[in-house]
């Protein structure tokens, strides 16, 4: 049984006309997604922007209720588990570091609310697993920069300690040799923890470095999958082809 | 025979900074952007300026577009120089007649750079009529037609009248660079130009500023943070770190010798297709430029780093047409060692 | 954030002012040279001299100890009113904004009914109904004033309700309350202040407006608004006796709405003023 199965997902959004219009376009966001996370698994997820990834991510959180289909985390459905027993399958990190840190709020009232019984040993052992200092604990997020404000939201998923961990575009917004330094720190959790990645990104060949197998998804369908050698060597879509083609080298 | 290379040099550079410092003001703190920057750009060629977020870059950009300057900012020493003229001696109508005519800039962000309630038509027009005031309407229609062409617009007419959110990331962009070139600069200026775009429209309007380079015979100067990018598009890379360029060379030396341990420390964080690990990173982050330390500003994190390098900043080692900020290449101090 | 205010003149100068007022306002019986209700009959009417700083009025009331126990009823009435509307919109603006629905769509038509009254007759209307006291004015004032702040947190809610760390909270299983109080209120928090500080001026002005015309306070209770009134009659006589409490009601509004201005200077992150 796979850790998390998503079958035959539709979701799609009402786009307003305007104010004289009559007529409410729809926009199809996901298209009969289908994927699944196995045990220990690190997985890609391909795609431009509009592609859908972001709202896939979202349906399996169930931050977003699809349309149709189901998602299943450990077999149940994630609407049987509670707001509480969600958090602690299922765990997210943005793309924004800027935006997934509450402002106003300490590092320690951050970590405190993901920690169990806000252990602060717990805290201080996260907190040097990611890279940071325990001293840091008093400081507001606008204190760190961007690279150390992902290892925060990281410190944060993990804490709760889930059995997968979605990461939406992590490095996107991180200057390249920050960049380098959190797909470091992902590949140890790989090697250390028993959590399953789900690794997003428009970056094939960052998230090759990382990942065994790839969907590739375009407007909202997954248009291709397979282990990221394969995908790589011999891509068999145009439009991972083009994908491929468009990353300098 | 004995060629004065200097003044060759200078005649063919189209841009001339010479030891560039600038800083500007932020909640109360002073940050020291730039540290004496000396660059040449010669004419026709494409320059990268690669560096990370406040590395300084941007405010090279700025500095040299007379965007730096009180409240916010200050130039505090140096020169630029452009076909002859000092731009630090400008003034304000100087200015505005010189941005957009002679130098154009091209910014990261192409949605935020479009005002919203005017068409695209409208908005090429104004870039025009702001240096050439009292066009003729065919004429002025005849430039902005002319402008959509150059940047590959299938269908002109309806992106005249359309309106900035009615358009794509790729097609904004390629608007901006319409903007750019209507009024045939010769320098244009790209600011992370695809840095908020997907990496296939990226390729795209890297291959537009190449096409447009070729066309109008420009001088490109492409600031980016990604030395791949760099290596495909540029000429020659500047690197920058700190406030300072650290290292100066043609593309193709950058990548075969690298000389300083920070672009060394760059090419190895990039990752590489089909290597089932990350690359090698590089611990720690850019420092504070509201407090400069003293020594090299590289030495907390360079990994060849020496006692001197702690105590004295380096200065900058020419070679031929290389140069480089770092001890290492310094003969003295290699045999100390 | 102390230190922000004090680098702002204009939130410096309101807030200057507004600690004079509390000062006088605590300290009125040691400040006013005579009980608010004193009458000197000898001495009605009497132009402003060295025994009666401001003059009296036709009861021989001594202006300034009246304008000085004014500003007790100015600014408790500001304070409690704006109170009430605050608690009020700050929790419908929460729960609307917040979970949308038919809670949002119930509360927006309450908000929009409210706000087809004019406001100073919808007050009228209801001391008209109830007995004029200082009481019933506060109360009403914030019954009265909370559509406009309702809106101006369901507005914030909603920016706030799709960002990275409100999903992040969800996602790590706290509870809707949590969530309101810890999360989203401190971030909605700026514009409150604001608005809260602009309303406290607001309301002292409808107090004074109602007492103006015999519905607010009641005499002999010195109210700068209803010192105004009688001393409408006397107007050419007396002209202490509008001249002074009016100048007291301008200084007060606009000591709150200089603060009120430069706070939104301060705390409105799209400005560029007071960085």
């Amino acid at each position: 049984m796979s850790l998390l199965t998503v079958k035959h997902v539709c979701k799609s959004f009402d786009l307003q006309g305007g104010f004289f219009s009559s007529e409410s376009a729809k926009l199809l966001a996901l298209d009969d997604v289908n994927i699944s996370l196995e045990e220990g698994g690190f997985t890609g997820i391909l795609g431009e922007s509009g592609s859908g990834k972001t709202t896939l991510a979202r349906v399996i959180c169930r931050l977003l209720q699809p349309d149709s289909g189901e998602v299943l985390i450990e077999g149940r459905s994630v609407n049987e588990y509670s707001r509480l027993e969600l958090s602690m399958k299922v765990q997210m990190i943005f793309q924004d570091p800027f935006a997934s840190l509450n402002p106003k709020l300490s590092l320690r009232t951050i970590l405190g609310e993901a920690a169990p019984g806000g252990s602060l040993k717990a805290i201080e052992e996260t907190l040097s697993l990611v890279g940071l200092p325990g001293d840091a604990l008093p400081l507001y997020p606008h204190h760190f920069s961007g690279g150390q404000r992902q290892r925060i939201a990281i410190a944060r998923a993990l804490l709760k300690k889930p059995r997968i961990i979605i990461a939406d575009e992590p490095l996107s917004s991180l200057d390249i040799s920050i960049q380098a330094q959190i797909l470091e720190l992902f590949s140890e959790l790989k090697k250390s923890f028993n959590i399953s990645f789900i690794f997003i990104s428009h970056d094939i060949v960052t998230a090759s470095n990382i990942v065994d197998y790839f969907y590739v998804m375009k407007g909202g369908r997954v248009v291709e999958e397979g282990p990221a050698e394969k995908i790589l060597t011999s891509p068999s879509t145009d439009y991972t082809k083009n994908l491929l083609a468009a990353v300098p080298l | 025979m004995l060629e004065n290379k200097s003044e060759t040099a200078m005649t063919m550079n189209i841009l001339e900074i010479k030891n560039l410092s600038a800083e500007y003001y932020r909640n109360s703190e002073t940050v020291h952007a730039l540290r004496g920057v000396s660059l040449g750009v010669a004419e026709g060629e494409t320059l990268a300026i690669a560096g990370e977020s406040g590395c300084g870059k941007s405010t090279l950009a700025m500095s040299v577009l007379g965007l730096v300057y009180p409240p916010q900012g200050r130039i505090i020493s140096g020169e630029v120089i452009f076909g002859g003229k000092n731009l630090l001696a400008f003034g304000k109508h100087d200015w505005q007649r010189f941005r957009g005519k002679e130098i154009s800039i091209v910014f990261q962000d192409p949605f935020s750079s479009l005002n919203p309630v005017l068409t695209i038509g409208e908005q090429l027009a104004e870039t025009v009529l702001a240096h050439a005031p009292g066009m003729a309407k065919n004429v002025l229609s005849g430039l902005v037609t002319g402008a959509l062409d150059e940047t590959v617009f299938e269908d002109p007419g309806r992106i005249l009248s359309s309106y900035p959110h009615q358009l794509s990331g790729g097609q904004r962009q390629r608007i901006m660079l319409a903007m750019a070139i209507i009024n045939r600069p010769k320098l244009l200026i790209a600011d992370e130009p695809t840095t908020s775009l997907d990496v296939t429209i990226q390729k795209e309007i890297m291959d537009l500023i190449g096409k447009l380079r070729k066309d109008l015979s420009l001088t490109v100067i492409l600031i980016t943070h990604n030395m791949l990018l760099a290596k495909q598009r540029a000429d020659r890379i500047a690197v920058m770190y700190a406030g300072e360029i650290v290292e100066l060379n043609s593309t193709e030396g950058i990548f075969s010798r690298p000389l300083h341990p920070y672009t060394r420390a760059l090419m190895d964080s990039v990752p590489r297709m089909l290597s089932k690990t990350p690359p090698k990173a590089l611990a720690g982050q850019p420092p504070d430029l509201s407090s400069i330390a003293k020594g090299c500003s590289f030495a907390p994190r360079c990994r060849e780093v020496m006692d001197i390098c702690r105590s004295s900043a380096p200065g900058e080692y020419v070679i031929g047409e290389t140069k480089a900020r770092c001890f290492l290449l310094d003969p003295v101090i290699k045999i100390r060692k | 954030m102390l230190n922000k205010i004090i680098k702002n003149r204009l939130s410096l100068t309101g807030l200057g002012l507004i600690v004079l007022l509390f000062c006088v306002a605590v300290l009125a019986p040691v400040i006013a040279p005579y009980r608010a209700d004193a009458q000197h009959l000898p001495r009605r009417l009497a132009n402003p001299g060295h025994e009666f700083l401001l003059g009296t009025d036709d009861l021989g009331r001594d202006t300034l100890s009246r304008m000085v126990y004014g500003v007790r009823i100015s600014l408790s009435v500001g304070f409690v009113a704006v109170g009430i509307s605050v608690l009020i919109g700050t929790v419908l603006g929460l729960i609307s904004g917040f979970f949308g629905g038919w809670v949002d769509t119930v509360v927006m038509r309450a908000v929009d009914i409210m706000l087809c009254f004019p406001t100073f007759f919808l007050i009228l209307l209801v001391i008209a109904f109830l007995e004029p006291s200082i009481y019933n004015v506060m109360i009403v004032i914030g019954l009265t004033s909370w559509p406009g702040l309702t809106r101006l947190v369901r507005a914030e809610v909603l920016s706030l309700r799709e960002r990275d760390y409100i999903l992040a909270a969800k996602l790590l299983g706290l509870g809707n309350l949590r969530i309101f109080f810890v999360h989203l209120l401190p971030n909605v928090i700026s514009p409150i202040i604001v608005s809260a500080t602009l309303g406290v001026g607001d309301a002292i002005l409808t107090e004074s407006g109602l007492s103006f015309l015999g519905l607010g306070v009641q005499p002999p209770t010195a109210s700068w608004g209803q010192m105004l009134s009688s001393g409408k009659e006397y107007i050419y006589l007396a002209w202490w006796l509008t001249l002074f409490p009016g100048v007291a009601i301008l200084l007060t509004v606009l000591s709150f709405n200089l603060l009120g201005e430069g706070l939104r200077d301060i705390l409105d992150p799209r400005s560029n003023a007071g960085k």
